[in-house]
């Protein structure tokens, strides 16, 4: 039994897998499905009120995937990560782990890895399972946005999971961690938004880039963005120790 | 003299501005059972916490004679994670601390602990005596040169306490061990040094035979058959006799001012009052008494 064996029997004796499942490849099948009948499904319960949708395309179909990841997929993982990394919320466990593990970073890294793994793993079901669904009902999707989008999102949802860790090192409770999490990344996220010369460079850039790309958008144009958070990633995940190394149990 | 396995120097614990530990200079030789006493509050787990690397001194150091991952320390309730069988429990202990230890070590050390049936049995449904067992089986597993423990057996019942004071005795003939308890009769049957810690500070240091004989009062009781009016009067009157009291069901406790005449001349006067005697025996300082009279003679001063 190591610290990695844990984290994965925490993933699949505490449910935590299913959540993370539910919230990703639930919305990645639901968002195609909605986007291909949103006339039929606006038709049925608008009471005679004629609305107009736009057409159905592979980019609104990803869109609306990427919208609920982002929010619910987003929020789900954040509380995962929290209820793992914050191990100083029972201190009896704290001292167990503590006193026994090699380095504060022995616990971290794993803790955190295998959180951002396992998001990652039904971020990419999610985004393959709305891929299926959308050749199926709508069109093709060009598999190249599919690929670098995938891998533009493992990367942001590391940084997440980081920032998880890094506010393990303020908070004492996996809520407390958890909303610090939540709003420094909407925080960024707008951030981003406002500012156009930071836009290229933030994290949250990464979110929408696999609709992006599926339009015609570079991949380059977010190598800038995916070597911020990757090295804020790395940042964020160094803090955490060091905070976490001067916390008192 | 060998380098003690425990030695801190000044050690100085402050909360805000609740001093929790003060000047606490501790000496825990190798091979010792080392008694932590204390009332409640009195910086026990504070100290532990400190020598654990848990907390940080606000003054003073804290020296290790083994490498700290040597030394293995049992909270007073330890808690896990419930969804965590025991036998993963110990496990996760072995596999951070001594990888290279065949896992087969595992089921010895929950067996030792008392917890061989329930191995693979989660822990959420473990009663507070078992989860502290647990604990002491993770904290034997690794084999440590030191061990810590924080009140390891309040939670037990007498057989378990007595089951666990056996282990922790059997452990000391490979490991240091460092027992902090508020239950003195626990301390007096398995250690051999005890700490006397009131309000944060270190009031006694060394060993326990020493602590007790300081403390000998030269004192019998004498049983006989009742009435034992008679008898008190007769040993009142007796020139090395201090005072005599009477304690109830036929015991009268004597202070004497000579240890030599008394054993000589208690039999003659028993002769002369006709009484029957059940038995004679000096009476011994127990860690309690001692731990009383300390901490109330400083709490005073």
């Amino acid at each position: 039994m190591t610290i990695w064996r844990l984290e994965l029997l925490r993933l699949f004796r505490t449910l935590r897998w299913v959540g993370l499942l539910a919230s990703y490849v639930a919305f990645g099948i639901l968002g195609p499905v909605l986007t291909r009948y949103q006339e039929e499904i606006f038709r049925s319960v608008g009471g005679g009120v004629s609305i107009q949708a736009p057409p159905p395309t592979p980019e609104l179909a990803m869109a609306t995937y990427i919208g609920n990841a982002s929010q619910i997929g987003l929020i789900v993982t954040v509380f995962i990560a929290a209820g793992s990394l914050v191990f100083d919320a029972r201190p009896e466990w704290a001292a167990f782990l503590r006193t026994r593990a090699r380095s504060i970073g022995a616990l971290v890294v794993p803790k955190a890895a295998v959180t951002a793994a396992a998001s990652s793993v039904s971020f990419a079901l999610g985004a393959i399972a709305a891929w299926i669904v959308t050749v199926v009902l709508i069109d093709d999707v060009p598999a190249t946005a599919m690929i670098a989008g995938i891998v533009a999102w493992t990367l942001y949802l590391a940084f997440a999971v980081a920032m998880v860790a890094l506010a393990a090192g303020l908070a004492r409770s996996a809520i407390g961690a958890a909303g610090i999490t939540v709003v420094v990344l909407l925080l960024i996220s707008i951030v981003a938004e406002v500012l156009p010369a930071v836009r290229p460079w933030a994290p949250s850039t990464l979110v929408g880039a696999i609709v992006e790309m599926m339009e015609g958008a570079p991949a380059l144009d977010y190598v800038r963005a995916a070597l911020v958070t990757a090295g804020l990633t790395a940042l964020a995940v160094w803090g955490s120790v060091r905070l976490l190394a001067r916390r008192e149990i | 003299m060998t380098e003690p396995v425990v030695r801190t120097e000044g050690l100085r614990k402050v909360y805000g501005s609740i001093v929790a530990l003060d000047a606490v200079d501790l000496r825990v030789e190798a091979g010792s059972i080392y008694g932590l006493v204390g009332p409640n509050g009195a910086g026990k787990s504070t100290l532990i916490g400190l020598l654990a690397g848990l907390r940080h001194p606000s003054a003073g150091s804290v020296h290790l004679g083994v490498e700290r991952r040597r030394m293995a320390v049992m909270p007073d309730t330890p808690r896990f994670d419930p969804w965590l069988t025991a036998r993963e429990v110990v496990d996760l202990a072995r596999a951070m601390v001594t990888p290279q230890a065949p896992a087969s070590v595992v089921g010895g050390s929950l067996s030792r602990a008392g917890l061989g049936d329930v191995a693979d049995r989660r822990v959420g449904g473990f009663s507070r005596g078992m989860l502290q067992r647990l604990g002491i089986a993770a904290t034997i597993v690794s084999d440590p040169d030191l061990l810590v423990f924080d009140e390891p057996a309040s939670a037990l019942d007498p057989l378990g306490r007595y089951e666990v004071l056996e282990l922790i005795g059997s452990l000391a003939q490979r490991s240091t061990i460092l027992f902090a308890s508020h239950i003195l009769a626990d301390v007096q049957r398995v250690c051999d040094t005890v700490g006397v810690l009131r309000e944060g500070r270190l009031l006694y240091q060394g060993p326990l035979a020493s602590l007790l004989s300081d403390r000998v009062q030269h004192a019998y009781v004498v049983r006989v058959r009742e009435p034992v009016g008679p008898l008190r009067e007769a040993l009142g009157r007796q020139p090395w006799v201090r005072e005599a009291t009477e304690l109830g069901h036929g015991r009268v406790r004597i202070e004497v001012t000579s240890v030599a005449e008394a054993e000589s001349n208690v039999a003659a006067v028993l002769t002369s009052v006709g009484a029957h005697l059940v038995s004679f025996e000096p009476e011994a300082a127990d860690l309690e008494s001692v731990f009383l009279e300390l901490t109330s003679r400083e709490g005073g001063a």
